[in-house]
């Protein structure tokens, strides 16, 4: 199953929480440089599986397979993410009493980021310098280097996080619904933003603005009861009748589900 | 460090090292002489600012409320104390080798943990690495496990109790609820000499100019920002690829080795060391000098620390009756309406004039903000 090509890999993955399994031997991979969005209703355990690939979750079992062999289930996350593994969360976290640079200085990639390391520091080097300015310029905060993060709209702190995974330089972004309480101008620059990403990156992300999905995805994965329901472009995925009766049939259930397969 | 605040701390370090003892060197009759009383005053006040600033950097940077610090104050001041008690010899009033208090608890023979205190380079070691060795274990266990917030708050503060009834136990052969008291000299130099206090005084200056540019070459170092990174999203410090964990036991060894230092001065210069400065009580008046003076500047750590014990020494000795309720007024006067402390009040001030003047200049943020951020870091 593990070819040359594929960055992440799950194999018969189970997640349980006290007797409710989110995921339920998942099976899922994806290639480099490829962009995945991943939708789902509500509990399909769409969080859960960026949870488990970043080790915020240990699956009982499975394995989590980075790279070629890299078996992800018994690292710290900070271990994770020195890997190449960046992760956005769903709700902006940033550093809000940080000035925009000093939060991408700190997400940068570096040899060390132990207590020595970083209290022995002789300021940034040119070339961090350029990075961080790189970075500030492609995520549109190159004005905003100065201000505090806690200043920032909304939009903007989740463009600064996103940011501050990219400097982290990763293989892999996770992202988890960027384009919530976004305007739809900034839901439309956001997907170019990730879109550019995806150029030399990989990029997972889950959604469930499906305007969103159409703009971004080439390939999309529905997760239902913490496993894959199907997989495909687009629209054979959107017309595909197992996804249909999945958020129809949670109408009733789950309001905000249903829309977001239309 | 800025020009500004190398000038500021420059200036402040003259006066508490050369000003202030020379005015007590002064004849009683000038008009500028500082009193034995009053120097010693201060030295004492010192101390309590060495182990603000170590404070402040734990918990206005890090975000980390320790409620125990009053611990490791009591662990340099009793490893301090402990050398001066063996350095009273046969002059205490049994005029036996062994300390006063185990003469009457019918010790008949120095307990092994004591013997070692005999050597000053054994006991001037101890007053870092005891209050740092015990700081890393709780911490490791604590920080490990991912007890955060307001529950490693309490936990601190358990620690502080349990700490508080073991030092009062007669068997742990620590003076129990007396302490450790009449001391005679120190390093051979009497502690009923003025010049002795003297010493020591400057010592305690000195050594809190040097407590200061230790935290400010933390915060101001990468390092630093990664502290205050933690208290703004532990969660993104640690999918950025940095261990939060080393980070806080970091910043809490050295908050409590400036404790520990801070307690040893304490010792020599007030001249006993009980319990009592150990508890749960002492460890929430230390939390109330850093949120008075403000949180997360350094500057306030040091100057509530002697704000607050200043009105204190002068309110116990004029109103007896009024300093337990002004300590109250004071928190909650803090909390609700100077939620960054004395220092950021002034500072907003000065920002909102500044901008009201036509040439308006903008004024760095404060590093803490609403007043709710009290009540979530703690």
């Amino acid at each position: 199953m593990i070819r040359a090509e594929t960055i992440i890999y799950l194999d018969d993955v189970t997640v349980d929480y006290d007797g409710f399994k989110a995921l339920s031997g998942l099976n899922f991979y994806m290639d480099r440089k490829e962009l995945r969005v991943v939708i789902g209703p509500n509990g399909a355990g769409k969080t859960t599986l960026l949870d488990v690939i970043s080790g915020r979750v240990r699956p009982a079992t499975g394995r989590v397979i980075f790279g070629h062999h890299t078996d992800l289930t018994h690292l710290a996350e900070n271990e994770i993410a020195e890997l190449g593994i960046g992760r956005k969360f769903q709700t902006p976290s940033v550093f809000v009493n940080l000035t925009v640079r000093d939060n991408v200085e700190l997400s940068l990639r570096r040899a060390s980021k132990g207590v020595l390391a970083t209290l022995l520091e002789r300021g940034d080097t040119t070339d961090e310098r350029r990075r961080i300015g790189d970075t500030l310029e492609r995520v549109g905060l190159a004005a905003k280097g100065g201000v505090m993060a806690g200043a920032l709209s909304h939009g903007e702190k989740q463009w600064l996080e996103i940011g501050m995974v990219m400097a982290q330089d990763p293989e892999l972004l996770l992202v988890d619904e960027p384009v919530a309480g976004m305007t739809d101008d900034e839901t439309a620059r956001t997907g170019e933003l990730l879109s550019a990403i995806a150029a030399d990156r990989s990029v997972l992300v889950i959604e469930h603005d499906m305007e969103f999905v159409r703009q971004i995805a080439r390939k999309v994965t529905v997760l239902h009861q913490g496993a894959v329901l199907c997989e495909g472009p687009v629209e054979q995925v959107q017309n595909d009748p197992r996804v249909l009766e999945v958020y129809l049939g949670q109408r009733h259930a789950a309001g905000g589900a249903e829309h977001a397969v239309r | 460090m800025p020009r500004r605040e190398l000038l500021g701390l420059g200036a402040l370090a003259v006066l508490l090292v050369v000003v202030l003892p020379v005015c007590n060197v002064a004849p009683p009759e000038t008009a500028f002489h500082v009193s034995n009383f009053t120097l010693n005053l201060f030295g004492k006040f010192l101390t309590y600012a060495i182990l603000a600033l170590g404070l402040d950097l734990l918990w206005g940077y890090a975000g980390v409320l320790s409620l125990g610090h009053g611990v490791f104050f009591g662990l340099g001041a009793y490893a301090m104390g402990m050398h001066l008690m063996l350095e009273i010899g046969t002059k205490s009033v049994y005029q036996t080798a062994l300390p006063d208090f185990m003469v009457w608890n019918r010790v008949t023979e120095l307990p092994f943990f004591w013997k070692p205190f005999h050597h000053a380079w054994f006991a001037l070691l101890a007053i870092v690495a005891v209050p740092a060795i015990v700081a890393m274990v709780f911490g490791f266990l604590a920080f490990r496990s991912r007890i955060r917030g307001v529950y490693f708050s309490i936990i601190t503060q358990a620690f502080a109790l349990c700490a508080w009834l073991i030092f009062n136990r007669n068997e742990m052969n620590l003076g129990g609820t007396n302490g450790l008291a009449d001391f005679k000299t120190i390093f051979g130099f009497p502690l009923g000499r003025p010049s002795t206090q003297r010493g020591l005084y400057v010592v305690t200056a000195l050594t809190l100019v040097g407590a200061y540019v230790l935290c400010r070459w933390i915060t101001r170092s990468r390092a630093g920002k990664v502290l205050v990174a933690i208290r703004d999203s532990e969660t993104r410090v640690l999918f950025s690829g940095y261990s939060p964990v080393n980070y806080k036991l970091f910043v809490f060894v050295v908050s409590a080795a400036l404790a520990g230092v801070a307690g040893a001065l304490y010792a020599p210069q007030v001249g006993i060391i009980t319990p009592a400065r150990i508890g749960v009580l002492p460890s929430i008046e230390m939390v109330v000098w850093v949120a008075a003076g403000g949180r997360g500047t350094l500057l306030g750590a040091v100057l509530g620390a002697f704000g607050v014990n200043w009105i204190q020494s002068w309110l116990t000795t004029s109103y007896p009756d009024l300093w337990l309720l002004f300590l109250g007024a004071l928190f909650m006067g803090v909390v609700l309406f100077f939620p960054d402390g004395v220092l950021g009040a002034a500072q907003r001030l000065v920002g909102r004039l500044s901008r009201l003047s036509p040439r308006a200049r903008t004024t760095p943020p404060l590093p803490s903000d609403e007043p709710q951020k009290i009540n979530q870091s703690a």
